[in-house]
């Protein structure tokens, strides 16, 4: 596992307004990092400064090793990417401005293009030009530009935007593959919480142009388990059992005749439950089911630790 | 860095625009040819007298009594009465009017020093003149004209060069009703000759004659001569003029590269803005490249379709001009100098006269890039190349105009390098070394603001 990319004390000012301030991280080949926040947080700031589109005030960036600032080339050597939208050449075909890249970049074959465009599934349109392109298609298209290289950093921002449920299920393999089997250092940003819940290994999560935290995708999502748990109780009678919980000092909530849920917090909670239910037993309530509510998804984790400070900075 | 350039040519040859301003380029060489066809066939021809013109103009010569009527009144009368040179393209026309001119004023506006001797030989020689032109007989009157100069009593030398012109004619078998083009050759180096014969005259009178006025008649006589020695017919001289349609074609199809600079202007103006604001830039910049590399490739393949276009319009109204009027090979380009002869190839300075035309197309495409880098818009690029290509002189006009002679170091007034050149421009003694630097130092200070603008921008 090697550094691929390196930011130490990064800040960059639009005028007076601090966009991205005192920025520290490092991410690793062979994980697939998502880079989290809300709008105006700084996100696409710090991917451009990444790429060499802007400069920055403070601090340094490295990709594997080379100094963007002082060896661009060589840095840029390991780096594919999207930035924002992915804008082509309108008027020329998909195989054309893959072609143009290619020249651009050192050691790309035509073997190669082929191969990328299979990848991404762009076979049979790739001779059409770009301006007949969905926005799907030139998502896919911007991808397949950004690995024509075999860089060993894949910087995608927003790379599901436009694709159908199918399309992002398949960039979702393609993205863990590179990662998991050709040590590639993927860099995901989405607005997509759910999306980068399933394809991030780690995420870092960035506001106001400062890194919150950066985590692995299951302790993000622990942090805030186990201090609180709803179930979802199906009983023959929800009244009789709303005052068999009442009872127990349990609070309720019911949702139909024979629905209802409890929040059970504390540190035993797989107690209080074994306890509730012999109750229900004894007072003869017919338990049907009960189900564990699963809400702590890494939304819920973000917009908790965001909390007061989504407004726009 | 090829490479490079390469996909500059590519992005610039995908788009259908291009060749929509290429086709445009060529509609303007091929009808411009056409055009120059169409109007020169309408030849001058001459026009013939017939007994009521000839009526008209006695009446009104009597009434206008101008200097010299009753000379002229004479003439017209010996035309009708003898019925000849009628026709004002004929060698008979000329030599009557000259016959009238050299052997008649004298008699019909008499002197105190006309003896009768030389009355006389007025009549006579008059007489043998204008009897070989009611014949219409080129090589008796050729010999008469010789005869008659003899007997006019001028030195020897002078009756050289005067008779020159006849003894030519004669000797080399040429007939006027050919229409030779040797005949105003001829002519011309027997008037040189004899204004260098004045000169020498008056020099050694004490006059003083500039060493530059003698050079320059030499140089002409050395170029007629020449001209007869060799057999050339039509050449191309010093200042671009010729008598021959296809070079005098071709030389004037060096205009059209101001509709190649549009293209040119179009081309550079989006050439960076377009990046922009279609959003490509952001793919430009991330590949391993450095700025300063792509922007030069942007900027080195505008300067390769510049050169390409030149070519390709020196060729393509090469090719439509030899079609329309037929290539002649042999139209040398000839100067002098010391009165020796310089032989040059006419293809060479008709280059050369494409190049010094074309630098205003390399000037305007290089703003248009600079704007195009400097603003991202290549609408203001292209209005501004357009508007400076088009109305750049005129703003040199009104400047010299007014006076203000700071305007000679506008771009505008050192852009047009044939004229400066040829010693015609705008503002007073601006040579073309002045010309030649200050376009050095625009080109420099464009290409440093696009090169600088370019390479900070935040994307």
């Amino acid at each position: 596992m090697e550094t691929a990319i390196k930011l130490e004390h990064v800040s960059k000012n639009f005028g007076k307004r601090r966009v991205v301030d005192d920025l520290c991280l490092e991410t690793h080949t062979g994980e697939v990092f998502g880079f989290l926040g809300p709008n105006g947080a700084g996100k696409t700031t710090t991917i451009k400064m990444l790429v060499g589109l802007i400069d920055f005030d403070e601090g340094e960036i490295s990709v594997c090793g080379a100094d963007v600032r002082r060896d661009f080339e060589k840095a840029m050597a390991n780096v594919g990417g999207i930035v924002e939208n992915p804008e082509m050449y309108r008027y020329m075909t998909g195989l054309q401005n893959l072609r143009q890249y290619a020249r651009m970049r050192k050691g790309v074959t035509e073997e190669r293009i082929r191969e990328v465009v299979e990848l991404v599934g762009l076979t049979n349109r790739i001779h059409e030009k770009v301006s007949k392109y969905s926005l799907g298609m030139r998502q896919r298209l911007g991808v397949a530009q950004s690995l024509l290289h075999h860089p060993k950093v894949l910087i995608l921002d927003e790379p599901t935007n436009g694709l159908d449920p199918a399309g992002i299920r398949e960039l979702r393999d393609i993205l863990r593959n590179l990662a998991h089997r050709e040590n590639v250092c993927v860099m995901v940003s989405s607005h997509l919480m759910s999306e980068m819940q399933l394809m991030c290994d780690r995420v870092g999560i960035i506001v106001k142009g400062k890194l919150l935290q950066v985590t692995s995708v299951e302790e993000l999502i622990n942090q805030t388990k186990g201090t609180a748990g709803r179930y979802h109780y199906a009983v023959d009678s929800a009244e009789r059992a709303a005052e068999v919980f009442r009872q127990a000092g349990q609070e309720s909530l019911l949702v139909d005749e024979r629905h209802l849920e409890i929040t059970l917090s504390g540190e035993c909670m797989e107690e209080t439950l074994l306890k509730l239910n012999r109750m229900l037993f004894e007072a003869g309530v017919g338990v049907c089911t009960v189900s564990p509510v699963e809400t702590q998804r890494l939304e819920d984790a973000f917009i908790e630790l965001t909390k007061g400070e989504t407004q726009i900075a | 860095m090829l490479k490079l350039i390469k996909n500059e040519w590519i992005k610039v040859f995908s788009k259908i625009s291009t060749y929509v301003l290429l086709a445009l380029v060529l509609i303007f060489v091929v009808g411009f040819s056409v055009l120059m066809k169409i109007s020169m066939n309408s030849s001058y021809g001459g026009y013939t007298y017939t007994d009521t013109d000839i009526e008209g103009e006695i009446s009104y010569l009597e009434s206008s009594r101008d200097p010299g009527y009753e000379l002229d009144i004479k003439r017209y009368e010996f035309m009708r009465d003898h019925d000849t040179a009628r026709d004002t393209s004929s060698w008979e026309y000329t030599a009557l009017i000259d016959a009238f001119d050299t052997y008649q004023h004298d008699l019909v506006y008499p002197t105190d020093q006309l003896t009768d001797e030389r009355r006389a030989q007025l009549s006579s020689d008059f007489d043998a003149v204008t009897s070989a032109i009611i014949a219409g007989d080129w090589n008796a009157y050729a010999n008469a004209k010789i005869e008659a100069i003899e007997r006019s009593g001028a030195d020897s030398e002078l009756t050289e060069i005067r008779t020159y012109p006849y003894r030519y004619m004669i000797e080399n078998g040429l007939n006027p009703d050919d229409d030779p083009w040797q005949e105003s050759v001829v002519e011309e180096i027997a008037r040189l000759e004899e204004e260098k014969y004045n000169y020498q005259k008056q020099q050694e009178a004490g006059t003083y004659i500039s060493d530059a006025v003698m050079e320059e008649t030499d140089n002409s006589l050395a170029i007629l001569n020449y001209r007869l020695e060799n057999n050339v017919e039509s050449y191309i001289d010093e200042n671009g003029s010729t008598d021959n349609p296809f070079w005098l074609a071709f030389m004037q199809s060096a205009s059209l590269l101001t509709v190649a600079s549009v293209l040119m202007i179009v081309i550079a103006g989006g050439c960076v803005a377009n990046e922009f604001s279609t959003g490509t830039i952001k793919f430009l910049l991330i590949n391993p490249v450095k700025r300063s590399k792509i922007i030069w490739s942007k900027f080195l393949m505008l300067m390769l379709l510049a050169a390409a276009l030149l070519a390709g319009v020196y060729v393509v109204a090469g090719i439509t001009d030899a079609i329309c009027f037929g290539a002649d090979f042999h139209v040398p380009y000839l100067t002098a100098e010391n009165g020796t002869v310089q032989v040059g190839s006419s293809f060479l300075y008709v280059l050369e006269q494409y190049l010094l035309n074309s630098v205003g197309m390399f000037a305007m495409t290089t703003m248009a890039f600079m704007i195009s880098s400097l603003l991202r818009s290549s609408a203001v690029a292209i209005g501004v190349g357009v508007a400076a290509l088009m109305g750049g002189s005129m703003v040199t006009q009104i400047l010299a105009q007014l006076g203000c002679d700071w305007g000679r170091y506008l771009i505008f007034a050192n852009m047009n390098l044939g004229q400066i050149r040829s010693g015609y421009s705008v503002f007073p003694n601006q040579s073309v070394t002045f010309a030649a630097v200050t376009l050095i130092v625009y080109m420099v200070i464009f290409l440093w603001t696009a090169f600088d603008g370019f390479t900070r921008r935040e994307v």
